[in-house]
């Protein structure tokens, strides 16, 4: 069963990288992130702060440019859930592999690593890069010491920044697959994602304080949560909580897909 | 395993259309079955159930003894070309089949041998996108020899090749039912067919119309007259019908004459020194013995169907 | 005439795909759903009753615009009906058809421009007016009534229908500008991805950063400046540029990319 396994995953990643726009797909996705860390980070100052002096997050800050390359994100994977079906050539993939749950698991597997890497990468790089223009800005000791790399919130925060982007992109695999429309199912997953940053956003909410909490509280974008390093006051929900949020969402769509695939014809 | 495509009973139904309606047949090794039916009858969504990819409403299909779902490595045992269109067009030629080759465990060499067997290795690195219609049919038929599979299902092969490439696939097949393997071919032009099928399965509107070989349906359609052309024609034609014969005039100088061989016809004209310019056996073809057969189960025809080539009733 | 032909010809391609139908329904449902929402959440803490209009924390909620809110919704089915009436026939390969038969490509682009804007104008005209018609009751159930001093609006009022049509008029030149993106990439992917960003990442640098910086952006990015036209009462965190000066930011930038459309169409193969 593992040669097997095996085998497919081989496949998938050769299909994957295979096609040029993946590769740019990442490589953008990180250039945006760092790129819009960069242009936060150097605005950012600590006169004007959120919700009082002094309790800035300052990595949270340095990671803020992953809610621009979200969407790099989330396109790339609605294109490995929907882009077979576009061209036909889901009928020769179960073809050559009638598992059609390995298929989408071992695509899963695909994604997930590729973004991973590639998340991991634009986070830690976001975070250093962020860290000289900060200093510069104001954000010096002893109000806000230096945060350490490898303290366990920072750490925290980094990699779970990569875990986010990577289910952003397996929840628009799932999506993909169950809807069969690219354009629909990034339209579907933008808004989804973003309608709570309009609504929901502690300072300017549309709605009352109440329903603003419980959309940030179970929003797929609950998962930005663990860039979370200070208890803040309008922090809707604990960094992992938020994350597990975004999991139970991703589990849901590929379940969902999952079943699909199972019973439609090809 | 035993070279086989066993279909029972398949049937499967796109809403209120029943695309295919109970269609059992049997596809054996060692020869080309056609699988011929005008366009809309049923074929390809049948492949597809063969395959798995449409779930039939009844009945079932088996390759080998098996289903084609519990295969571990069904590229090696089934090889398939249903739609050439079916490919990543911002892929090279070269990465579509490695990637199809490492699903199945099939070793690298395989890519470049099934391209040189197809002609393609000049453009092995070139975007499938670019390719023409030719171009991406010899693809798809890489795609299906690359497992070296003991049975082949290939939906219109012939669909957009030049001449040359025409009667490359047609001696290809051949060659591939001489080796021991089930070639099953659908395609919708019976000529495409003629010289390269067996044995032919026909359907019309989702149903079997006839499971029969080339040379049974040649013979039934055939009625088995000769044309025969002489200077003496009005002279020749009672000493036939005095004979047995059913004679009738054809055109300014032929007969048309059923019921006697051509040694006997021949005999009589030499007796009576009568010269024969032609002596030939109306051979029907495979397409006329088709589509006589069909004529009833064509969904789109284009105004009145064409008269029978002899002039003759069925 | 050639014009009128063709424009008959790309909005029977418009109206005769399923996706067409389904985005529209969108629109209009996905406007008053949030609209409703809002209006249903919203309350008027923070004003004591009886206080006067105009005073500090004291009826200057906007409930035109937060009645209208739900467009920041609607608009996401307008980008995708929108750009796929571009990238859509070149999926297919339809686009060589069309050429085919309107070799003139400008018309075909202007056509398709008038149809998709007409088509997008009439859903944003119908989802604006629902969300208002839909959200007043509610809000003055939650409390925004001339006692709290929140008189009752109405479409009679000439800023309630400004912001009204001009909604309507802000989802019709999204829809340009997506169509314009689409003829420009010819991906379905690239183009829809690229709009959202056009229209997201002001908007949310504008959450982000402080308040210099940020009244910039909101002043020149498509969204946050054209979403002014909703604007009918002046608030301390209200965008800083005149409500028609807004839109026209947008349609600044709608025309950018019909423009561009325009150069690209007739310089590329089909």
């Amino acid at each position: 069963m593992t040669g097997e396994f095996g085998r497919v995953v081989r496949a998938e990643w050769t299909k994957f990288w295979s096609v040029r726009g993946t590769r740019w797909s990442l490589l953008i996705a990180v250039a945006v992130t760092i790129a819009g860390t960069l242009l936060l980070a150097s605005e950012s100052n600590t006169d004007v702060t959120q919700a009082g002096q002094g309790d800035d997050d300052v990595v949270a800050i340095s990671l803020r440019g992953l809610y621009f390359g979200q969407l790099v994100v989330i396109t790339l994977g609605v294109l490995v859930g929907t882009s077979e079906y576009a061209t036909g050539l889901i009928r020769t993939t179960f073809s050559a592999v009638p598992g059609r749950s390995l298929v989408l698991a071992t695509k899963a597997v695909v994604l997930g690593a590729a973004v991973a890497v590639a998340g991991l990468v634009a986070s830690f790089a976001s975070f250093l890069v962020a860290q000289p223009l900060l200093q510069s800005n104001g954000y010096v000791a002893p109000a806000y010491p230096r945060p350490s790399l490898v303290t366990e919130p920072v750490l925290r925060a980094i990699i779970g920044s990569g875990l986010f982007l990577t289910l952003l992109a397996l929840l628009g695999l799932g999506l993909g697959i169950i809807l069969r429309r690219t354009g629909g199912a990034i339209t579907a997953l933008v808004a989804v994602t973003f309608i709570p940053l309009f609504v929901a956003e502690p300072g300017t909410p549309l709605l009352s304080e109440n329903v603003a909490m419980w959309v940030r509280r179970t929003a797929p974008i609950a998962g930005l949560a663990i860039q979370q390093t200070r208890d803040r006051a309008d922090a809707a929900i604990g960094p992992w909580a938020g994350l597990g949020v975004l999991c139970g969402y991703v589990v849901a769509a590929l379940a969902l897909a999952g079943w699909l695939l199972s019973r439609r014809d090809a | 395993m035993d070279a086989l495509i066993e279909a029972d009973g398949l049937t499967k139904r796109f809403g209120r259309t029943t695309a295919v309606d109970h269609l059992s047949f049997v596809v054996r090794a060692g020869r080309v079955t056609g699988f011929v039916g005008p366009n809309g009858a049923g074929k390809s969504t049948t492949m597809r159930m063969i395959l798995g990819l449409d779930r039939p409403d009844r009945g079932g299909a088996l390759v080998g003894g098996r289903s084609y779902q519990s295969l571990r490595t069904p590229l090696r045992e089934v090889g398939a070309l249903l739609d050439p269109a079916a490919v990543h067009p911002g892929r090279r030629a070269y990465h579509h089949l490695q990637w199809l080759a490492q699903s199945n465990g099939i070793p690298r060499a395989r890519v470049g041998a099934v391209l040189e067997l197809v002609g393609l290795t000049p453009v092995a690195r070139g975007r499938a996108g670019r390719f023409s219609l030719g171009m991406r049919q010899r693809l798809g038929i890489a795609a299906a020899l690359l497992g070296d599979p003991q049975v082949l299902m290939l939906d219109e092969p012939v669909n957009g090749l030049d001449p040359e490439g025409v009667i490359w696939i047609r001696g290809f097949v051949r060659s591939l039912a001489a080796e021991g393997r089930a070639v099953f071919v659908a395609s919708h032009l019976m000529s495409e067919l003629e010289g390269t099928a067996d044995h032919l399965i026909i359907i019309g509107r989702g149903r079997l119309i006839a499971d029969t070989s080339v040379a049974d349906l040649l013979g039934s359609a055939s009625d088995g007259s000769l044309t025969v052309r002489t200077p003496r024609r009005a002279e020749f034609m009672p000493v036939l019908s005095a004979a047995g014969a059913t004679v009738s005039s054809n055109g300014t100088d032929r007969l048309s004459v059923t019921g006697l061989g051509a040694e006997q016809v021949a005999k009589l004209a030499a007796d009576r020194r009568l010269p024969l310019y032609e002596l030939t056996p109306h051979r029907v073809t495979l397409e006329q013995a088709y589509l006589r057969l069909t004529r009833d189960s064509v969904d789109y025809a284009a105004g009145s169907p064409p008269p029978d080539d002899a002039g003759k009733a069925p | 005439m050639v014009g009128k032909r063709v424009l008959r010809a790309e909005w029977t391609k418009l109206r005769s795909v399923p996706s067409t139908t389904w985005s529209v329904l969108a629109v209009v449902g996905l406007t008053v759903l949030l609209s409703f929402v809002v209006a249903a959440s919203v309350d008027t803490s923070g004003s004591a009753p009886g206080c006067t209009p105009g005073a500090a924390g004291c009826g200057d909620e906007d409930v035109v615009l937060n009645g209208l809110s739900g467009v920041v919704f609607g608009q996401f089915a307008v980008v995708a009906v929108a750009a796929l009436a571009a990238t859509g026939e070149y999926a297919t390969g339809m686009i060589r058809s069309t050429l085919t038969a309107v070799p003139r490509r400008s018309t075909v682009l202007a056509a398709k421009a008038t149809v998709v804007g007409a088509l997008c104008l009439a859903a944003g005209l119908v989802a604006s007016l629902a969300a208002f018609l839909v959200s007043q009751p509610v809000l003055h159930g939650n409390g925004f009534v001339p006692e709290q001093g929140y008189p009752i609006v109405s479409l009679a009022d000439e800023p309630v229908l400004r912001a009204v049509v001009g909604s309507g008029l802000y989802l019709a030149l999204v829809g340009l500008l997506s169509l314009a993106v689409g003829m420009i990439l010819r991906h379905t992917a690239a183009a829809i991805t690229t709009v959202f960003a056009l229209l997201l990442v002001p908007f949310i640098a504008a959450l982000l950063l402080p308040e210099h910086s940020r009244e910039l952006v909101q002043r020149y990015s498509p969204m946050t400046a054209g979403l002014a036209i909703q604007r009918t009462v002046e608030r301390a965190d209200s965008v800083p540029i005149g409500v028609w000066a807004g839109l026209g930011v947008l349609a600044c930038w709608a025309a950018a990319a019909l423009v561009g459309a325009f150069v690209v169409i007739n310089q590329r193969d089909a």
